[in-house]
């Protein structure tokens, strides 16, 4: 496996207990792809991803990143996590300083990156002496978001970053995703619960089974832009919708199925 | 006409701060309370004045200590003791608690002798101190800083070793140094829980250094205090009392006072 992007072969991870929370994962994700990984909570799809940034360990199988075997976090892999976990002690602009300076980038040019790294993420750069408790759920997360992106990193894993958001909010992060996947063709894989979030903004869906497996892959055919107020009424979106929430389904009863025989 | 919501408002301002005057008014009246019970106490024959002496009678007393200026230099006295003693203590423990909170084998190595000493009443280890150190200053030092050593020890362990684990993983994804990792991550993530631990090292401080004044000095707050009960002079040791009551209160609120505004984000949070 040297292609570039991300490989996962024959993927497990056990917690104690021996309870497999993924169960022979195999799935490849090309460099420049935006994937939407979708399942409900207890699927396993937070492991996944902490997989993939590097913070579990596999019981079996690996994830290659660029053809090498992923061991450990690394700056190629950005991560946005569930809440936002901005350091409260520091201002907004300590908080981008801090992977500025693990990057070791010079303190001159700090500055001027965090406040291209602000506008890049649609904030204002007075905010930078502002401390997170100050800003609104949204405006922290867009500040996590350029934290995560002033390695440069080549994959930007999100895990469920707008699910504590209200609707408006979290369409305009949305809008935000996908501007700089557009601008920056970082790859990116974004786990969801939400079949409409996953429709808007990916161009792949991976569906996860509560057992710890992939359900299905499903190709998003609808065309780009996709206006939150209008994707609904594009052709193709009623099925695919439809397929998803199957897919979701179908293997719930499976679940059900086997749990009443056993 | 004027608007009501303007009328209102000019009602707020007229109402407000006076409400919030009375409210700030409540310790004084409160503390005054007090001192006229303690008077009546006295003066109703409750207490022999020989036992209890009156509020007046300890402020004559302590202008008294004052005026042959043996007062301010117990205090001053004391209080060197208690900051040394602080200092080590504290300085100390904090390495410490680094290293245990941080390190398996450091933690492995160390954490069952101090969890062995930890119960041990500091005032109970005057006698060995003594016996180490006969009972001149080093004596008192050595007292003073093991005291405070574990509350601050105890403290600064539990913070370093809870810093929340996506903290820690954001640090990691941005391929942070581990000196980064401990001095910005770590450490300020630590600092409300040492900050908690100093200060109960503060009030450590003074407990063991009444204790150890009680033999070998002639000077400071312990030493008077039993040079009082000695010659039986109830106003001279509520003088004591008291000064030392000023003292404790001045250094606790000096330091939590200058050191809230480092760790006023962990209440922000809540």
């Amino acid at each position: 496996m040297i292609a570039a992007g991300i490989g996962i072969a024959d993927l497990t991870v056990e917690y104690s207990g021996s309870q497999k929370v993924l169960d022979g994962i195999d799935l490849t994700i090309d460099a420049g792809a935006f994937v939407a990984v979708l399942g409900p909570s207890g699927c396993g799809k937070s492991t996944l991803l902490n997989t993939i940034a590097g913070f579990v360990r596999p019981t079996g199988g690996h994830v290659y990143f660029n053809g090498a075997v992923v061991s450990g976090p690394s700056r190629e892999r950005g991560v946005v996590f569930q809440r936002d976990v901005l350091f409260p002690w520091a201002s907004v602009g300590a908080n981008i300083a801090f992977a500025l300076r693990a990057a070791k980038v010079p303190r001159a040019q700090r500055k001027m990156r965090i406040d291209t790294l602000l506008k890049a993420v649609g904030l204002p750069t007075e905010i930078t002496s502002r401390r997170p408790h100050e800003l609104s759920g949204g405006m922290r997360q867009r500040v996590g978001i350029a934290r995560a992106l002033a390695n440069n990193p080549q994959v930007l894993l999100m895990d469920e970053p707008f699910g504590a958001l209200d609707a408006l909010t979290r369409t305009q992060m949305q809008d935000l995703v996908i501007d700089l996947w557009e601008q920056t063709g970082t790859t990116i894989i974004f786990i969801t619960h939400d079949v409409d979030e996953a429709i808007r903004i990916a161009s792949a869906v991976v569906v996860m089974g509560v057992g710890g497996s992939i359900a299905g892959i499903i190709e998003n055919p609808l065309p780009r832009p996709r206006p939150a107020d209008r994707v609904a009424e594009f052709d193709g979106y009623a099925p695919l919708r439809r397929q998803l929430h199957d897919l979701l389904r179908s293997d719930q009863h499976l679940e059900e199925a086997t749990g009443e025989h056993t | 006409m004027v608007p009501a919501t303007l009328a209102i408002r000019q009602l707020g301002v007229a109402t407000v701060p006076k409400r919030l005057n009375l409210f700030a008014l409540i310790p004084v009246f409160s503390l005054a309370g007090v001192v006229v019970a303690w008077d009546l106490l006295v003066h109703l024959h409750i207490f022999s004045p020989s036992l209890l002496p009156t509020p007046g009678a300890v402020v004559e007393a302590a202008a008294e200590m004052n005026r042959q200026g043996t007062l301010l230099g117990d205090a001053t006295a004391s209080f060197r003791r208690a900051l040394s003693g602080f200092v080590v203590g504290s300085a100390a423990a904090i390495v410490v608690g680094a290293l245990t909170g941080r390190s398996r084998i450091a933690r492995a190595l160390l954490e069952p002798t101090i969890q062995v000493i930890r119960p041990i009443p500091a005032i109970a280890l005057v006698p060995l101190a003594i016996l180490w150190f006969g009972i001149g200053e080093e004596s008192k030092l050595f007292l003073t800083s093991l005291g405070v050593f574990f509350p601050v020890w105890v403290n600064t362990h539990v913070g370093i070793s809870s810093t929340r684990e996506d903290y820690l993983r954001v640090a990691a994804c941005a391929g942070a140094p581990r000196h980064q990792v401990f001095t910005s991550v770590i450490l300020p993530a630590a600092l409300p829980f040492i900050l908690t631990g100093l200060r109960q090292g503060i009030a450590m401080s003074l407990i063991l250094i009444v204790a150890s004044e009680q033999a070998g000095v002639t000077e400071g707050l312990g030493f008077r205090l039993d040079q009082a009960r000695l010659f039986s002079q109830p106003d001279r040791l509520f003088a004591c009392l008291l000064a030392l009551g000023i003292v404790g209160a001045l250094a606790d609120q000096l330091f939590h006072r200058s050191t809230s505004r480092f760790v006023r984000w962990s209440r922000e949070q809540a």
